[in-house]
């Protein structure tokens, strides 16, 4: 019964320019992050910790999507560099904490910074870039004149309201063992923990950049929303996968009982014994849940297609972000940063 | 002039125009629903946000009648860096404070003073009074006759970066123990000590103060014992 | 039995009856060299000339005479095709009289409507359509297909520009020459004067509602119906309440007002009746009247009383009866027409063309057909279609024709003449050529019986296949054992209306800009009945032999109301009734009404200047005063065959297709079939042709047939 949505329709290809700009603006961003973040006298304990993420790489989707929002609404590179780095920053100083929280080993391919230096030194590193993540932003008031700069601190804050929104309610599922979990509750997270965050807010700083500060901020909200619950989505489906190749029983996402929309779906759809079980999993502690007890769960998002249906609401969703990407875009004039922000939305699939 | 069979026409494949739209087909109910929601969700916050905006700028945190004002945009923005960094330490005190952990962690040390609940953690991060104490384990590594003695520690009132010096004996002849590291306990949640122990150290109580590393605000102690 | 059987050897022996723009097309497919000579084509035409409705004629000095007003719309991608490939095969031969096709087709993109007001009585619209990539007739581009939410994201982008648009030039440009904003601050004190008003902040906020309309429209999920409705209503009233409180009723934009009021019942009746996804399309609405549907849905009586809905129907003819007061068009087909036309054209909204439309059509045609071997039959008027006396009535057992006249030696008739050095169709038959010469018959009136004898064709003797291409009001008369056979043929000649019109022609000494009349536009529709539509035809007279060339031709047309009771057909002289009808109408309209459009063609006292008439006669002298409008064009177009297919509602269920099969060896052509475009044009007639070749051949394929399916 569970099998009859559609299959994915084939999706255009990331157009070249994606991987271009991510190339072009993201080298660029790096450069700045470097800047902001090399102190006066390097810091014994503080400064190699700060510049460790930022100098592994990483995808550098949101300061690009901030820069190609400014150019697209009318600015130019250098103007909406400073707010790129401070993007760029502010994510990594949240990777620090997440790690942490999550306890994660490796991040791109490396110990994470508090496998390698420690809590507190991690912790301490996070929060230093926090601030430091501030200080290109309050620039803007000289850069930018006082009035854009105070909209992007607005929408800054908005932002940070929205994220640890977001953070507190994925962690009260936890804490409260919440097995109910919807689909509609799913989003809200993901709107809040990562699309905020991730898309969002990068489109608003670019757009205030771009249209010095006449533009409405809200008006990319929903594009930002779309896309960055299809990239999420898109997230947890390679966890998923990914890990299979080593065994279902190995997979973190499982052995955590993450709240994905996979476990929401397949807990929807099976059977009244079938939830009792599933319930009485997502109760355990993690050290409790067996590899039995997470090969079983794989089986039933397996017998429930619950792969599939994310990726068809994955599918939807990055067709929304299709749509509202014409209601926000729609009236620019065409440009390669136009197309760019038009290609994230086939480039989220295509990521590895 | 032809002569021959009477002929007919073809079987027509169709008599009539497809008005259907075969470049549009019906929205699968799957995706209808997902975007519904997606809508439903962003709808909702936006709705949400109006609101308080409309509040906020009812009020004296009327930020675009004071866009300029670099003073107040300062202050706002380090109230906003410690909001955040705020938030994330009361998320990983949630964390800690989780109740099976705290039993867990009881189970493992029964002399423990049972741990103080934490409130929930989805409650607004800025509101959340960080009033309670949360345990702190510690492991030992290398030295087979050390043992960690499990403590309580205090949260922080903001965004902290715990610190230690090192552990030290009351005997200032003997070695401290330096390059104690701070992880989340095992089991995904409260935090644990790791501390090396070299098979050489000494036999004795070794003892260090855990700070808030930028405000020197002492949150509890951590105290190692090598036997003989 | 079948025609692909292994004994079939022979050709196909085809007889198309009837050489208007559907017969033509389907001759032209069915003697294409891709069939490899399957079929042998026969044409059957009353009279001396092909063309059917779009037959035209050269009179005295060579000068056109039309049967009205032909434009081709930017969206005959079919009728386009087929012209194109008739150009270009003639111009292969090497010595080809007829150019390019872009030489016989001139681009228009300016379009005149007529409203009447209370104060200042005619009020002049003017439409300019902006030139669009590709030409009609260009292989479409991949995924460029016709689907309902394009054409409404299409037109949510239109009423989004014009609000935006009318808004800031309506409160920019009322004090100042526009070009004054071409400074950047005077353009800025503008826009802040316009914010201080608060009226830019409303428009912008619509804007933006309209913006969010078009994405619950894009939505398409079922659940979302009801608030896309709520929300389409809301919009809809809400642009009215700014549309009444701030554009007063004489504003020079009420016009663009009308248009946002109209689009927006069309979205509202567009969710309402679900017409994005009901698998009949547009069909859905064709019973309704366009402009009751357009009521249902919330559109304003004044915008269902403006010049955009009147040009739709006089562009349409579509008075039933020829009776001004009973304007009905379906809504479906109404919609669909008026979708394609704005949003569908290519090259250029409509296209005008440099000579008489039988010159510029139909010789070309004929060179072609000739010169692939296609027979024709001219002066064999049909008069029956005989079913099998005995057996099934499955198919056509016989054609009985009136003979209307033979050559002298035999020989196929010479049906064209040279003008200025292209093959032209002559208003009269060439006696000459005739036996007995000049009968003083009128070949093409269904009142004038003439016949020297008849002729009867027997299936597989003399025919295998029929395409029976003559129009639908010559039905009853030519096909009566059928529709006495048949209920649904019946059905069909009762419901299937058609509409007389009428037509006169000016040529004139001096051009319309002398006269008073600003151009462009150069075509006016939506003006005064009974000659609500004019087109100014200066660019045909260097196509005609004057001795002294007038500045410019003038063509008009409109409906002609039919009496209360239809003439016998052995009534005579009703044809001469009717044009004397016409002729006195015309000289009225100079007398009187013209005086609107060109204030300078009347004197000092207010009188007509007849001596503006050029003759074309040479007489000498010419007649003088209102006796010189003889020296004019005008006709009737009352017979049967000569008479405009209306589309009324509820009446397209009753039409046929091309593709039925009931008799297996006849397909029928015209714009009165059910051919995907019901409604009165060439390019309904060329669908129609091409599915009439498509029934007998398979050939070209339904999905190459340009807008067959179509919502």
């Amino acid at each position: 019964m569970t099998r009859d949505w559609p299959a994915l329709a084939t999706r255009p290809d990331t157009p070249s320019i994606v991987p271009k700009l991510l190339r072009e603006y993201g080298g660029a961003t790096r450069r700045v992050v470097e800047h902001y973040l090399a102190t006066d006298r390097p810091a014994p304990y503080l400064h190699d910790l700060l510049i460790d993420y930022p100098r592994r790489g990483g995808k550098m989707m949101r300061p690009c999507i901030c820069i190609a929002n400014a150019r697209a609404f009318g600015a130019s590179m250098e103007d909406a560099l400073q707010s790129a780095a401070a993007i760029e920053i502010l994510h990594n100083a949240l990777l620090i904490h997440d790690d942490i929280q999550d306890e994660s080993e490796v991040r791109r391919g490396l110990p994470t910074l508090h496998e390698q230096h420690g809590v507190p030194l991690a912790i301490n590193a996070g929060d230093a870039m926090l601030l430091l993540a501030m200080r290109p932003l309050l620039s803007n008031i000289r850069t930018l004149g006082p009035h854009v700069a105070a909209r992007i601190l607005e929408e800054t804050m908005a932002m940070a309201r929205e994220t640890a929104e977001g953070q507190a309610l994925e962690l009260g599922w936890r804490d409260t063992n919440r097995t109910d979990v919807t689909e509609a509750d799913y989003l809200t997270m993901v709107l809040k923990k990562t699309a905020w965050m991730a898309t969002i807010w990068p489109a608003q700083v670019g757009l205030l950049i771009g249209s010095n500060g006449m533009a409405d901020p809200t008006s990319v909200v929903r594009f930002g929303f779309f896309l960055g619950a299809a990239f999420q989505i898109q997230d947890d489906l390679l966890n998923l996968i990914a890990d299979r190749s080593y065994g279902k029983e190995l997979n973190g996402d499982l052995f955590e009982a993450k709240r994905t929309l996979m476990l929401i779906h397949a807990r929807e759809t099976c059977t009244e014994d079938e939830r009792t079980t599933l319930d009485a999993f997502l109760k355990l502690q993690r050290r409790d849940r067996s590899q039995d007890k997470v090969r079983w769960l794989a089986d039933l998002m397996d017998r429930q297609g619950s792969i599939e249906y994310a990726r068809t609401v994955a599918g939807a969703l990055a067709g929304a972000a299709e749509h509202e990407f014409g209601r926000a875009y729609g009236h620019l004039p065409p440009s390669q940063d136009k197309d760019f922000i038009a290609g994230l939305i086939p480039w989220v699939f295509e990521r590895t | 002039m032809t002569t021959g069979e009477r002929m007919s026409r073809p079987a027509p494949e169709r008599e009539a125009p497809n008005r259907g739209v075969p470049s549009d087909p019906a929205v699968h109910e799957v995706v209808a629903h997902a975007v519904r929601v997606g809508y439903e969700v962003i709808g909702d916050n936006i709705r949400q946000g109006k609101t308080a905006a409309d509040r906020i700028t009812a009020g004296d945190y009327a930020v675009k009648d004071l866009p300029d004002e670099l003073t107040q945009l300062s202050l706002r923005l380090l109230q906003l860096t410690r909001d955040m960094s705020a938030t994330t330490f009361d998320l990983i005190g949630a964390v800690l404070r989780d109740p099976n952990l705290q039993n867990a962690i009881k189970g493992l040390a029964p002399s423990l003073t049972p741990a103080v609940s934490g409130k929930p953690a989805a409650a607004p991060p800025a509101a959340a009074p960080p009033t309670a104490a949360v345990t702190l384990t510690c492991v030992v590594r290398g030295n087979p006759k050390a043992f960690g003695m499990p403590s309580m520690l205090q949260h922080p009132e903001q965004a902290a970066a715990l610190s230690i010096a090192g552990l030290f004996s009351p005997n200032p002849a003997l070695p401290s123990l330096k390059g104690i590291k701070f992880v989340p306990a095992p089991g995904g949640q409260g935090i644990a000590a790791i501390v090396d122990v070299p098979d050489s150290q000494p036999a004795g109580n070794y003892s260090g103060v855990i700070c808030d590393s930028a405000t020197h605000q002492t949150l509890g102690t951590l105290t190692v014992q090598v036997m003989p | 039995m079948t025609q692909g059987s292994q004994s079939v050897q022979r050709p196909i022996e085809v007889a198309v009856i009837g050489g208007g723009c559907a017969g033509m097309t389907a001759a032209l497919e069915l003697s294409h060299p891709k069939h490899g000579g399957r079929f042998t084509v026969t044409v059957y035409q009353e009279g001396w000339r092909l063309g059917g409705k779009g037959a035209s004629g050269r009179g005295p000095s060579g000068r056109v005479e039309e049967h009205g007003l032909h434009v081709w719309l930017g969206f005959y991608d079919n009728a386009f095709r087929m012209m194109r490939a008739c150009y270009d095969e003639l111009a292969a031969t090497g010595s080809s009289p007829y150019g390019d096709w872009r030489e016989a087709f001139v681009p228009q993109s300016v379009m005149g409507l007529f409203a009447t007001t209370e104060q200042q009585g005619w009020q002049k619209w003017v439409g300019h359509f902006p030139p669009r990539s590709g030409l009609p007739g260009d292989p479409q581009t991949p995924g460029e297909m016709h689907s309902l939410p394009r054409y409404i994201a299409k037109a949510l982008r239109l009423l989004r520009a014009l609000l935006i648009e009318t808004d800031v030039h309506r409160h920019g440009g009322t004090h100042r020459p526009a070009d004054d904003l071409r400074d950047p601050n005077k353009l800025l004190a503008a826009a802040q004067t316009l914010l201080g008003r608060g009226v830019f902040t409303t428009a912008a906020a619509l804007a933006e509602a309209i913006g969010l309309l078009g994405t619950a429209i894009g939505m398409l999920a079922a659940p979302f119906d009801a608030a896309i409705l709520q929300l389409a209503g809301k919009v809809a009233a809400g642009l009215r309440l700014w549309l009444e409180t701030n554009v007063l009723a004489e504003d020079r934009h009420r016009h663009v007002w009308e248009i946002i009021d109209l689009v927006l019942a069309i979205l509202v009746g567009t969710v309402r009746f679900g017409l994005l996804t009901n698998p009949q399309g547009l069909d859905a609405i064709e019973e309704y009247e366009c402009r009751d549907w357009l009521r249902l849905n919330g559109a304003s009586e004044r915008s269902l009383k403006s010049p955009f809905i009147n040009g739709l129907y006089d562009l349409a003819l579509a008075y039933e009866d020829g009776d001004r007061d009973k304007p009905r068009l379906a809504a479906g087909q109404a919609l669909r027409g008026a979708l394609r036309m704005f949003f569908g054209y290519r090259g250029a909204l409509y296209w005008r063309m440099r000579s008489g439309m039988g010159d510029v059509v139909f010789a070309p045609i004929y060179e072609v057909l000739r010169r692939r071997g296609v027979r024709f039959r001219f002066f064999h008027r049909l008069t029956n279609v005989g079913l099998p006396g005995k057996g099934p009535a499955d198919h056509v057992a016989s054609l009985t024709f009136d003979v209307q006249a033979e050559t002298t030696d035999g020989r196929d008739y010479v049906p064209l003449r040279d003008v200025q050095g292209r093959p032209c169709w002559p208003s009269r038959p060439d006696w000459a050529q005739l036996t007995g010469g000049d009968t003083g018959h009128d070949l093409e009136s269904h009142w004038d019986r003439h016949c020297i004898r008849t002729e009867t064709l027997h299936v597989t003797r003399d025919f295998d296949f029929v395409v029976l291409a003559v129009s639908v009001g010559a039905i009853p008369h030519v096909g009566r054992e059928i529709v006495a056979h048949d209920p649904r043929w019946r059905r069909m000649t009762e419901n299937v209306k058609t509409v007389a019109s009428q037509a006169f022609q000016l040529w004139l000494t001096e051009d319309l800009a002398r006269l008073g009349w600003p151009s462009p536009p150069d075509i006016v529709s939506a003006f005064v009945k009974p000659f609500d539509t004019w087109c100014d035809m200066a660019h045909v007279v260097p196509e005609e032999e004057w001795a002294t060339p007038p500045a410019t031709s003038v063509y008009f047309c409109g409906v002609l109301p039919d009496p209360a009771e239809l003439p016998a057909d052995s009534d005579a002289q009703y044809p001469e009734r009717r044009r004397l009808e016409v002729r006195d109408r015309a000289a009225g309209f100079l007398a009187e009404t013209a005086r609107h459009l060109w204030p300078n063609a009347y004197d000092a006292g207010g009188k007509f200047r007849w001596d503006l008439l050029a003759d074309a006669t040479g007489q000498t002298p010419p007649p003088s005063g209102p006796e010189r409008f003889a020296t004019q064009y005008w006709r009737a177009n009352v017979n049967p065959s000569d008479r405009y297919v209306l589309n009324v509602p509820g009446s397209s269920r009753h039409r046929i297709s091309p593709l039925d099969n009931t008799y297996d060896n006849l397909t029928i052509a015209g714009d009165w079939t059910s051919c995907g475009f019901n409604e009165g044009c060439v390019e309904a007639a060329v669908m129609s042709g091409l599915l009439a070749a498509h029934a007998l051949s398979g050939l070209p394929a339904l999905k190459d047939i340009d807008g067959y399916d179509h919502p």
